[in-house]
């Protein structure tokens, strides 16, 4: 499957207007190399083959765990991918517990107060976030905390003087400069989140075994929080597991924008440059990505729900 | 007296009004005694029973009425004293075991969880407790079944596995919504008969909610019968098997008498269904169904009155001579 996705974007990509030679070309703009030097490239990565040739030769490449090197960069792509690999997982890690953290909280909070006035304002306020766009959000948090106010970094994931600081210093540093981007990664699944906890919450609570524990005298609380509450997040495992290309789709975004040097912000790059191994590899890796969070999400909801046994 | 109902009234208020699920019931239950609130689906007997525990939740409330155990009004408890009564002096079994039960926590984890919510024991004499509990309820190996799921059990091991639940810690009050009406009928007899060898063995008295007056002849000591929200009788079980005269009453047991030879299909003897309670006929509100009816009963709705034997009886035709 993943390399039919590859396939796939082998041949959109080539297809789709632009060269990777033009890009080259542009890049010297000041001394443009000689055509001797452009025909030389074309001939080391094979671009002067008909389209077949070099799908196929990829494909064997590929198959043998070769990724080919990168145009732009002259290095391998699985180098380039592993570089950035880990910054791309603690973007997503981190916006994934901040979904988790906040979104099943406040579902807690307006289920448990449906129809109050702090229900109302978490449902609306979920609602208006959820439906923002990512990058609008990005931009005006920026403008405001970044640039206007001055409390936090604008980009990247560390600053400038990073090397110079202490060891107490470089951690905060690079937290501060992890808040924006984990927040507007975060905030949209959680919003979605709180809204899937509130509704399965009051569908479980009016269940008869809701009523049944509160027949035998279970405290409310623990109605709530363990029968209640048990319940309702088992189905949000596999939301997560869905909410994962969601995340990954996003963070190419949010990557750009506050030049996070991850597999997203590769990824564009990688576009813009008609980078084409880098882009088939970009797109191999989030494929995988994808498959492995709705592994995980499988795996996790069979450990957790124990209607769900292996054998069936 | 044990428990004492008086004048209970419970409404849903629905969009489309006011929806009186109990409307104007009375009872009361010694200690020991089983007492059996019958009529068919829909009549109001399981938002009875939860009034009683105090558990009706919006948008439906009780309205009005006085709900007397151990001389303490159970409607004007704070919360606090009201769990401690839930559970510890009365139990309760519903009618679907399948969804009374929590899907995600073992049998043993839910009578543990009910265990250590009303009892000093220690972790210890709590697991062992499950166990015999499991084991009174007449589970084969119940040290087994205490860490299985309840999906895992057949549809009667639930029904036992709840009553263990209800049984905990050896209430006064039972009370038993439709026990039965969920299970094979195979099955039926093993729980009636537990529920009766419980009932002896720890003196227990009992709430008994049913249709089928086969299953209340069985266990019960005295007879309500519900219809549309309202009570039309409240007697004896040899008085309401013998010589009760309300014509619901003997619909109700000219059925019974039916079931088993026609394929259970249920109450053919009474024509018709239970009236939609948002929209009740004027008059006694079974008069549409009824064969009796005079005109009286199209105008005017039948007041309850005490009759002989401390008989309680709503029907027109039935006057204090009886
Ligand atoms: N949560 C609820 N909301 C609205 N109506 C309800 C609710 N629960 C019960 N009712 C209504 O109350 C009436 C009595 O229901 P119930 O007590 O369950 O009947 P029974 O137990 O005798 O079959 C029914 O008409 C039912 O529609
Ligand atoms: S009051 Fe009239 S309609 Fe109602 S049960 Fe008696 S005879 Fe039948
Ligand atoms: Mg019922």
């Amino acid at each position: 499957m993943l390399l039919g996705i590859a396939s796939l974007v082998f041949f959109i990509i080539h297809i789709a207007p632009g060269d990777p030679l033009d890009m080259l070309i542009n890049q010297y703009q000041r001394n443009v190399p000689s055509p001797e030097t452009i025909e030389a490239f074309r001939i080391k990565y094979g671009l002067d083959q008909p389209i077949h040739i070099q799908y196929f030769k990829w494909l064997q490449n590929c198959l043998a765990g070769d990724l080919g090197e990168s145009f732009r960069y002259h290095r391998p792509v699985t180098t380039l991918i592993t570089e950035r690999i880990p910054f791309t997982i603690q973007l997503t890690f981190l916006a994934l517990l901040f979904d988790a953290l906040f979104g099943i909280l406040l579902g807690i909070i307006s289920a448990v107060k449906q129809y109050t006035l702090t229900d109302k304002i978490i449902s609306v306020g979920s609602l208006i976030i959820y439906s923002i766009p990512g990058f609008w959000l990005a931009l005006m948090l920026i403008l405001i905390f970044s640039v206007n106010l001055g409390w936090l970094p604008l980009s990247q994931t560390r600053s400038l003087d990073y090397d110079l600081l202490s060891g107490v210093d470089q951690f905060k540093d690079r937290l501060m400069h992890l808040i924006l981007p984990v927040f507007v990664l975060g905030i949209a699944s959680a919003a979605s989140t709180a809204r899937y906890l509130r509704s399965r919450l009051l569908e479980v609570l009016n269940e008869e075994f809701i009523l049944a524990a509160r027949a035998r005298g279970i405290k409310e609380k623990a109605v709530i929080f363990s029968h209640a509450l048990k319940n309702a997040l088992i189905p949000i495992i596999t939301i997560y597991g869905m909410s994962l290309p969601f995340l990954l789709g996003g963070s190419v975004l949010i990557e750009s924008i506050f030049s996070w040097p991850g597999m997203g912000s590769l990824a564009i790059e990688a576009v813009q440059n008609r980078d084409y191994p880098l882009i088939l590899a970009t797109t191999m890796m989030g494929a995988i990505l994808v498959v492995l969070g709705n592994l995980l999400a499988d795996i996790m909801y069979a450990i957790v729900d124990p209607r769900v046994s292996y054998d069936t | 007296m044990l428990l004492e109902v008086t004048n209970l009234r419970t409404s849903f208020f629905l969009d489309n009004g006011e929806l009186k699920a109990v409307d104007d019931i009375s009872f009361s239950i010694e200690e020991k005694q089983t007492l059996a609130i019958v009529g068919e689906s829909g009549c109001g007997k399981t938002v009875a029973a939860m009034s009683i525990l105090n558990l009706v939740s919006l948008p439906g409330r009780i309205i009005s009425g006085r709900v007397n155990f151990e001389g303490a009004n159970l409607l004007e408890l704070n919360n606090d004293k009201l769990c401690d009564i839930r559970g510890r002096k009365i139990g309760m079994v519903f009618q679907e075991p399948a969804s009374s039960l929590n899907p995600v926590f073992t049998i043993g984890a839910q009578l543990r969880e009910t265990l250590v919510r009303h009892t000093q024991l220690n972790k210890h004499e709590i697991s062992a407790r499950a166990i015999k509990l499991l084991g009174d309820m007449d589970f084969k190996e119940p040290e087994n079944w205490v860490n299985a799921y309840p999906h895992q059990l057949s549809g009667g091991m639930k029904q036992r596995a709840a009553i263990a639940l209800a049984m905990c810690t050896q209430p006064k009050l039972l009370i038993a919504d439709e026990p039965t009406t969920a299970l094979d009928v195979t099955v039926q007899a093993e729980i009636l008969d537990l529920l009766k060898f419980l009932k002896e063995e720890h003196e227990m008295a009992m709430l008994l909610i049913s249709h089928d007056l086969g299953v209340v002849a069985e266990l019960a000591d005295r007879v309500t019968v519900m219809y549309a929200g309202k009570q039309f009788e409240n007697a004896s079980l040899e008085h309401i098997l013998t010589v009760a005269k309300h014509p619901y009453t003997q619909g109700l047991l000219k059925s019974m008498l039916h079931l088993d030879t026609i394929n259970n299909d249920f109450l053919e003897v009474i024509p018709g269904s239970v009236p939609d309670l948002l929209d009740l006929p004027k008059g006694c509100s079974f008069h549409p169904r009824c064969s009796l009816k005079e005109s009286i009963c199209q105008e005017h709705v039948p007041k309850i009155s005490l009759h002989k034997n401390n008989t309680l009886c709503a029907c027109h035709l039935v006057t204090n001579q009886y």
